[in-house]
């Protein structure tokens, strides 16, 4: 054979060999049609597997109809269903349900009559579409198939169809045999559950029933077993049958050590109350449930309190079967309540001590109580009734003041108030003897908010009242001793200025006249000087004594011109050149007292001229003012001699002098001070030897607000 | 900072449904939803879906689309009453959507779309979640497109709807609208998520390749020189009458990658689906030049499985240490249960979802049997057919 018909045989045989394996393609994708369709045949079963359970666990024929209608649609895979279960004569009487219809514009009732004429009864049916044609009312739809169904014993009827509508009919699989026989299947079932399911609603209930009754063991024994609380069940004659794990934990024995055993011989001991131990074994021979506080005794011998509760158990003829006990472990409930005792003891020792009255009205009861303060307070004898309590208390306050206070009381009563702290006078009921009471009272409310009683503590604050009192009274005096002071020592410095005036002038008389020897004269110029200074002193003491005297005046005051003033008279008592200088980023016009700021600038600017260094060219004193938020701010600044670091923090003292120049009385900086100190400010010094000083004075910004109040 | 939630059910009344998912995903917080989308099978009235979905999430924008089966964290389901749903909390994120989207303009509808969403997004997009019709589409058109506004680095996430594997029907839904032929995307602007997404088939090319001799856009109109429908299933060796639901299961057509784009992916091949067929002529997914080479393929289960486990331990790798926050899945509708049975998806699910737990806890899942998936390759957005295409976001 020659090669070149050896190569297109090959190639023929390989060709062939291709369109073969393409062609297999077909047949193993018709095979995994197949095997597809066989499972989607056992899926379909499962789904209908499910859906009996459904139906078996629906509690409503309406619940039957719905579930019925999705498996029309999800088990045989058709696009829509419809459902009907009634009375068979009239079909208005019954329920339907629908899905998937949504493109039949139709009546679905009327849908329903039309299936009821097309269907006979009974037998599953395929209408595909030449049976179709026949019925108008059908003609959307390409396939339906469905039954009807009659229940003869209760003259009831169920309707059961599936469509598949003709615009989408290529999307769903031809009802073919498999279709028809998984619908013969899916009919029987449902059949049988529609014929069963009044029968099916009795065992579901009975299901539900002994479900329940599970339940409620399940939880009676969860109850019991985990329960906080001993439980003890115990047979007719008292013998442990079963105890649970708590009460293992809190007696310390096991069941196995306890089993057969009667609870009263090994649980209770030396201390357990007699009356106890007989009031049980009273109410077990009885067969009556007791509950009863109760110590006991553990394994390792410790006391331990329980509450107890025995039930008597009996079964359904009412035979004695069993004793549950419940144990609730109280060691710690009782051991607080000691506690709480023990407390209520200090406390009330505590209030003894304090002289704290206690008192309590029950207002559902009318009865009261209080403790001994209270009684020794308002004079209550021990031999009075609770009852009246309240009315001694109320009868015991002074007339002047009773209305008030009762007033505020019943406040509290009526809910307005929360509380009230009052002080008022009572005459004692006994002694009749005044006293103060500091009263506190409130109400105690039960959880709906209704009033159950009044508590309240009183005080007695008498002498603390009239200590209150002296130290008033005496405040006043003092006062009045200071006021006469001050009036005192301006009165003598204005008597010895006088005088001291025309001691002055005729020193300065007889100086000027010149026929003095020089002797005389120094002598004459020294008690001048002296004159002069004891002038100072004593002007010096006067404004003082006046700026403790006296109130604020605010009034306008120019302080630029005022400055100005003060300039121009100690310009004149300078030898030297001096400079003074004024700066302002302020109205000249302030509010202040007048008085006092011309005493303060005075001052503090005399010293600077005072004290000025001879030794330089320039000597000056400037005045600064500003405000600096609410404050207003004078810096008083000069190249004077300076205050040394020791004397700096003293020179605010009285009669303190940083210099032992022949020119300070020691009263100028402290009287500036009180100034400030009455102005509300504040004033402070720098200085440096040598160099200068700065004074610095901050008050209360004033406006004519402050003014105008001050005028009213 | 956008939060995810899924739930999945199967549950015949589309109400009740809805209703279930919304509320296993986010419990009581339902009402918070800003963004939701669902999958539905084709049995659900999507308008009953949408209709209690606003009730519930009234602030929310709902969109969905319909398909043959969904995946969720609760597993597979392939029924005609499966849905699933994705809630998303927060506001950055801008929706568009358009309506009668076909093979001819899908270049065009897909343009207006990003040209609206990227104007109405006020944050820079930093990826898009597609999804239009699966019957008669050109996909590379609408990769095009949003490549175009967006840049081709902006990853395009997302599926093309189905039906039952019938080729009848598709839904898409954007909020009170339940369209045929529509299309929506979402653009994602948190900047704190990012995204990997992988595509993996497992099917072998065989014999002499299909040569198209006439085309037209993504329509193929003669195979070989002959009619295309007739040569495709005379290739298959199906009978004259067969229809796309006897062709989609066992004809993958294969076409070559590039050397470099095979490495990566896998596989020499990349698939694509024919949906549709009137007369002669076959829609295909993506644009079709004529004298491209078609072969047919075979399944390869050992395949499937290998390169399943490849994408996730790749998968994995590129999430370098980040957490996965929600997992968005696409699978071939052909990969459901007419290729394996139930047990052995259940387990391939298994298999792909578990990598991804954190702490013990499956991330909000929710994945679609439809008939396309979108998926990056070569560092391009890329079409794909016949895969299972995994999305994960993460942060």
């Amino acid at each position: 054979m020659h090669t070149s018909d050896q190569y297109l045989r090959l190639k023929r045989d390989f060709a062939e060999l291709q369109l073969r394996v393409t062609q297999f393609s077909s047949v193993e994708q018709q095979l995994i049609i197949a095997r597809d369709s066989l499972d989607q045949e056992l899926v379909q079963y499962k789904r209908l597997n499910k859906l009996s359970a459904a139906i078996l666990q629906a509690t409503s024929e309406l619940e039957f109809i719905n579930l019925v209608t999705d498996g029309i649609i999800d088990i045989l895979e058709l696009e829509s269903s419809i459902v009907f279960v009634g009375d068979s004569e009239d079909l208005n009487s019954g329920y339907f349900s629908s899905e998937g219809l949504g493109h039949y514009k139709g009546n679905q009732q009327h849908l329903i009559s039309v299936l009821f004429n097309v269907l006979s009864t009974g037998n599953n049916i395929h209408l595909n579409k030449e049976d179709i044609q026949k019925h108008k009312e059908l003609h959307v739809f390409s396939d339906v198939l469905g039954f009807l169904f009659k229940d003869d014993t209760k003259n009831s009827v169920l309707l059961a169809v599936g469509f598949v509508g003709v615009s989408n009919a290529k999307l769903y699989r031809n009802i073919d045999n498999r279709t028809k026989s998984i619908f013969s299947v899916f009919s029987d079932k449902i059949k049988l559950q529609f014929l069963n399911r009044n029968k099916n609603t009795k065992i579901k209930e009975q299901l539900e029933r002994i479900s329940q009754s599970e339940i409620e063991l399940k939880k009676l024994s969860m109850i019991a077993t985990n329960t906080k609380n001993g439980v003890i069940i115990a047979n007719k004659f008292g013998e442990i049958e079963w105890v649970n794990n708590s009460f293992s934990k809190t007696s310390g024995y096991e069941m196995h050590e306890v089993l057969g055993k009667k609870p009263g011989n090994f649980l209770q001991g030396l201390e357990t109350s007699p009356d106890a131990k007989s009031a049980i074994s009273e109410a077990l021979s009885k067969k009556l449930p007791i509950e009863i506080v109760l110590l006991n005794y553990d394994k390792r011998g410790r006391e331990y309190y329980v509450q107890l509760e025995v039930i008597p158990v009996f079964n359904d003829h009412g035979e004695h079967v069993n004793f549950i006990a419940l144990q609730k472990d109280m060691t710690d409930e009782i051991k607080y309540q000691q506690e709480i005792l023990r407390m209520n003891s200090k406390f009330e020792l505590v209030t003894d001590s304090s002289k704290i009255g206690i008192w309590e009205w029950d207002l559902i009861n009318k009865s009261g109580v209080c403790n001994s303060n209270l009684r020794q307070q308002f004079g209550i004898s021990e031999e009075v009734s609770s009852d009246l309590i309240f009315s001694i208390f109320k009868n015991s306050i002074l007339p002047e003041d009773k209305e008030w206070v009762m007033k505020g009381i019943y406040e509290v009563i009526h809910g307005t108030a929360l509380n009230v702290v009052q002080t008022f006078r009572i005459e004692n009921n006994l002694t009749g003897k005044q006293s103060t009471l500091h009263c506190f009272t409130l109400a105690e409310k039960d959880t709906k908010g209704n009033l159950l009683r009044l508590i309240g503590s009183t005080f007695d604050i008498t002498d603390s009242i009239n200590a209150q009192q002296d130290i008033l009274e005496k405040n006043e005096e003092l006062k009045k001793i200071n006021s006469e002071l001050d009036n005192f020592v301006y009165s003598v410095s204005h008597d010895l200025r006088s005088p001291l005036v025309s001691i002055k002038g005729i020193l300065m008389n007889v100086l000027r006249m010149g026929t003095l020897d020089e002797k005389a004269t120094r002598f004459l110029q020294l008690a001048e000087v002296s004159a002069n200074r004891l002038d100072d002193t004593i002007q010096e003491i006067m404004e003082y004594s006046k700026n403790a005297r006296l109130g604020l005046t605010l009034e306008e005051v120019n302080l630029k011109a005022l400055c100005q003033t003060i300039f121009d008279d100690l310009r004149f008592s300078v030898e030297d050149y001096f400079e003074f200088h004024y700066k302002s980023t302020i109205s000249d016009l302030i509010f202040t007292d007048k008085y006092r700021i011309t005493a303060l600038l005075k001052n503090i600017i005399g010293n600077a001229v005072k004290y000025h260094r001879k030794d330089i060219l320039n000597p000056y004193v400037e005045l600064s003012v500003k405000h600096d938020h609410e404050a207003l701010v004078l810096t008083v600044t000069d190249n004077g001699i300076g205050i040394s670091e020791k004397s700096i923090s003293r020179i605010f003292e009285m009669f303190y002098r940083a210099t032992t120049s022949s020119v300070g009385t020691g009263l100028g900086l402290y009287i500036c001070k009180e100034i400030v100190t009455k102005l509300n400010g504040e004033i402070s010094a720098e200085s440096q030897e040598g160099i200068g000083t700065t004074m610095l004075v901050r008050m209360p910004k004033l406006n004519a607000k402050d003014y105008e109040n001050e005028i009213n | 900072m956008l939060d995810f939630f899924s739930a999945s059910a199967r549950i015949v009344n589309s109400k009740r449904a809805i209703t279930e998912c919304l509320e296993v995903a986010m419990g009581d917080q339902y009402s918070t939803c800003d963004l939701l989308l669902i999958h539905a099978s084709i049995g659900h009235d999507f308008s009953e879906l949408i209709e209690q979905a606003k009730i519930l999430a009234p602030n929310a924008r709902v969109l969905g689309a319909s398909c043959c089966g969904v995946v969720g964290k609760e597993g597979v389901s392939e029924s005609l009453k499966d849905i699933a749903v994705m809630a998303v909390r927060g506001n950055e994120f801008a929706v568009e959507s358009c309506d009668g989207i076909f093979g001819y303009n899908s270049y065009l509808k897909c343009k207006e779309m990003a040209v609206r969403l990227k104007a109405s997004s006020t944050q820079q997009i930093t990826m898009l979640y597609f999804m239009a019709s699966g019957i008669d589409i050109d996909n590379n058109e609408c990769i095009r497109a949003f490549d175009e506004v967006f840049g081709a680095g902006i990853t395009i996430f997302g599926a093309t709807s189905s039906d039952n594997m019938r080729g009848f029907i598709s839904y898409q839904t954007v909020d009170n609208n339940v369209f045929e032929h529509g299309a929506f995307v979402i653009g994602f602007s948190d900047p704190s998520l990012g995204i990997e997404t992988q595509a993996t088939h497992g099917f072998v090319a065989v014999g002499d390749p299909l040569i198209v001799t006439k085309s037209e856009g993504n329509k193929i109109l003669e195979l070989n020189g002959n009619p295309a429908w007739e040569e495709y299933i005379n290739r298959l060796g199906l009978s004259s009458d067969a229809t796309c639901v006897d062709s989609i299961p066992i004809g993958a057509l294969a076409e070559e990658l590039s050397p470099a784009l095979a490495i990566e992916y896998g596989n020499k091949h990349i698939l694509r689906a024919v949906t549709k067929h009137e007369g002669s002529a076959m829609f295909y997914a993506t644009t079709i030049q004529e004298g491209t080479s078609l072969w047919l393929t075979v399944r390869d289960e050992d395949l499937i499985f290998s390169e399943m486990d490849n994408m996730v331990e790749c998968l994995v790798e590129k999430l370098s240490g980040r957490t996965p926050i929600a997992v968005f899945h696409a699978d071939c509708l052909a990969r459901g249960r007419f290729l394996f049975n139930r047990i052995i998806k259940e387990e391939l699910v298994g298999k792909m979802q578990f990598p991804f737990y954190t702490n013990g806890e499956c991330p909000p899942w929710i994945g679609m049997y439809g008939f396309g998936e979108f998926a990056r390759l070569g560092n391009e957005n890329t079409f794909h057919n016949y895969t299972t295409a995994l999305y994960v976001l993460c942060r």
